[in-house]
């Protein structure tokens, strides 16, 4: 469990002054729990991210993960096994020439025996579909496919949370669909917990909960029906409607009467009735 | 006018393996056409769009730009740069003057305009794109939010007054108010200065109702070209190259997998209740289902 706790950050512009980033956080992300996190460019939706797995520490307030203090240096490894980080830009992120290679980078560093390497890389990359490319060297790759890459990287360090900061931004829908599953197998079938920082609705709408971030604050959380029920206040936030809301929307304003807050197709094709 | 003819690429011709990157694209654009360029990741969209500024030459084949080989011998390569813009994706990464002024003037300074131009230019540049000259020019662009240095990004292209803008993702990444700003400035841009666009995108539903044609590029080559309402309704071969339809038409096939007298091809959530409201009425069932 990730528990943070009245969390300030800011981060310095010139001598003196310090922008202020988030404004005092609180709140929990449950193991094995889906979290979305929204909010416009500029919202801290990734310093929080940052916060995470102590890429950032507090100003004030703290940040606790599984126990630890993300304070504490003494955990830092702890922490960052445990939660892992998949950025927007894979660029950053790969290290070796060859996709195996690439993916074993990680638990190579902790010392692994050679065996266990082998099949943390195996699974990784089964998981992400990159079996056949095994060793297809990094620089062919497009942003997409690095982005697969990264993703397989974290998952072979076998980690508790993965935080996924706009990962799907760069991939298109093909590759997007492959990542949204990899995040639902995972947390199916391992019980690892995901936290998605996103611009997109149709994508917060598979998680458990939602967290709204303006401002460096939280404005709204809930599941992503309690969250989009909101219409017009979601939109005031700078956010948008999911596609099927924006429909039943729309259709309401032609006069029909639709049921519920149909948030996926099927949901829309269900509240239709035809 | 754009003509690119028999265009092939390889990277690295001659090491040990070559990666051939697009393969015989031909295809035309018209003076002030807006085309969208789809496909998977890796399948050679921004290889393709970089030789329509000759950022890349190509291994065979040719670009013309009204009627002129740009890869001709002694072609002068600021003509093209001039006449053709390129916002690449996450352009913003490339801001890196002091001042908003400063970077969208950097690209005009490079192509010889004087001192006493730039101010005109960065100014239409910044108010092209939604940005007020005199609230953003002395500020840091890195105090700016992602969709405002997105913007500024596009500025610093347009302040060279192109007549052909092409961008490589320009949405990725914005939130949706950014990103329907971006689109906004760029459907106005295309009337008020009769811009010719080539975007590209992976989002089907942010090209489909605005552009004229799509090109769908598979492995190196061009797959399919055609109006948005012919290629939606080919949602097979969409499929292949990685792009899924957008919701609104993953719902009307349902229902007319059901038997529902509907078409399949809405541009848009708009153009979809126009379809369902269609259905309904058909049924009798007027306003309420």
């Amino acid at each position: 469990m990730i528990t943070f706790q009245d969390v300030f950050f800011s981060y310095p512009i010139g001598k003196q002054e310090r922008l202020p980033a988030l404004r005092g956080l609180s709140g929990e992300i449950r193991k094995g729990e889906f979290l979305a996190v929204l909010g416009p460019n500029g919202s801290g939706k990734s310093t929080f991210a940052k916060l995470l797995n102590a890429l950032l520490v507090p100003e004030s307030g703290e940040v606790h993960v599984f126990g630890w203090d993300t304070r504490d240096s003494s955990h830092l490894w702890d922490i960052r096994q445990a939660v892992g980080m998949v950025f927007q830009n894979p660029e950053n992120q790969l290290v070796a020439s060859t996709i195996e290679e690439d993916v074993a980078f990680g638990p190579e560093n902790l010392g692994l025996p050679p065996k266990e390497i082998q099949a943390r890389v195996e699974e990784a990359l089964r998981k992400t579909g990159l079996s056949g490319q095994r060793r297809t060297d990094i620089h062919a790759l497009s942003g997409g496919e690095k982005q697969l890459v990264a993703i397989a990287g974290v998952l072979a360090m076998l980690p508790s949370f993965i935080i996924f900061d706009e990962a799907t931004t760069m991939l298109d829908s093909e590759n997007r669909a492959i990542v949204l599953d990899a995040v639902r197998k995972l947390r199916e079938d391992h019980g690892i917990g995901v936290v998605l920082i996103t611009h997109r609705m149709e994508e917060a709408v598979l998680a458990d909960r939602i967290l709204v971030i303006g401002n460096g604050e939280i404005l709204l959380q809930g599941s992503p029906l309690e969250v989009f029920s909101l219409g017009a206040k979601v939109r005031s936030l700078g956010l948008d409607l999911p596609p099927m809301l924006q429909l039943a929307e729309l259709l309401r304003k032609e006069g029909v009467s639709l049921s519920g807050t149909p948030l996926t197709v099927s949901e829309m094709e269900g509240a239709l009735q035809l | 006018m754009i003509i690119v003819k028999d265009l092939s690429h390889t990277y690295q011709p001659d090491s040990p393996r070559p990666c051939r990157a697009l393969h015989n694209v031909s295809f035309t654009v018209e003076n002030g056409e807006y085309i969208g360029i789809v496909g998977r990741s890796g399948s050679g969209k921004t290889t393709l769009v970089q030789h329509i500024n000759r950022l890349l030459r190509p291994t065979s084949g040719a670009v013309l730009v009204d009627g002129q080989d740009i890869n001709a011998p002694g072609f002068p390569v600021k003509e093209v740069r001039r006449k053709i813009g390129l916002v690449f994706q996450y352009p913003e990464h490339q801001l890196f003057e002091e001042t908003v002024f400063e970077d969208v003037a950097f690209g005009p300074r490079n192509l010889g305009y004087s001192g006493s131009e730039l101010p005109g230019l960065v100014s239409e540049a910044l108010s092209l794109v939604g940005l007020s000259f005199d609230r953003y020019h002395s500020r840091s662009p890195f105090s700016l939010s992602g969709g405002e240095k997105r913007r500024v990004a596009i500025a610093g292209i347009l302040a060279m007054k192109p007549r052909v803008l092409i961008l490589d993702e320009p949405t990725a990444g914005l939130d949706p108010q950014g990103r329907e700003a971006i689109l906004h400035r760029l459907e106005r841009l295309r009337v008020e200065q009769g811009l010719t666009i080539l975007m590209v995108s992976h989002y089907l539903e942010e090209l489909l109702p605005r552009v004229d044609r799509l090109l769908i590029i598979k492995e190196g080559s061009l797959l399919l070209s055609g109006t948005p309402r012919d290629i939606i309704k080919q949602s097979r071969e969409l499929h292949g190259v990685g792009m899924e339809v957008p919701q609104f038409v993953a719902l009307l096939q349902r229902l007319e997998e059901k038997g529902h007298p509907v078409r399949t091809d809405a541009l848009s959530v708009r153009e979809t209740v126009e379809e369902l409201m269609k259905v309904m009425k058909g049924k009798g069932k007027g306003g309420a289902i």
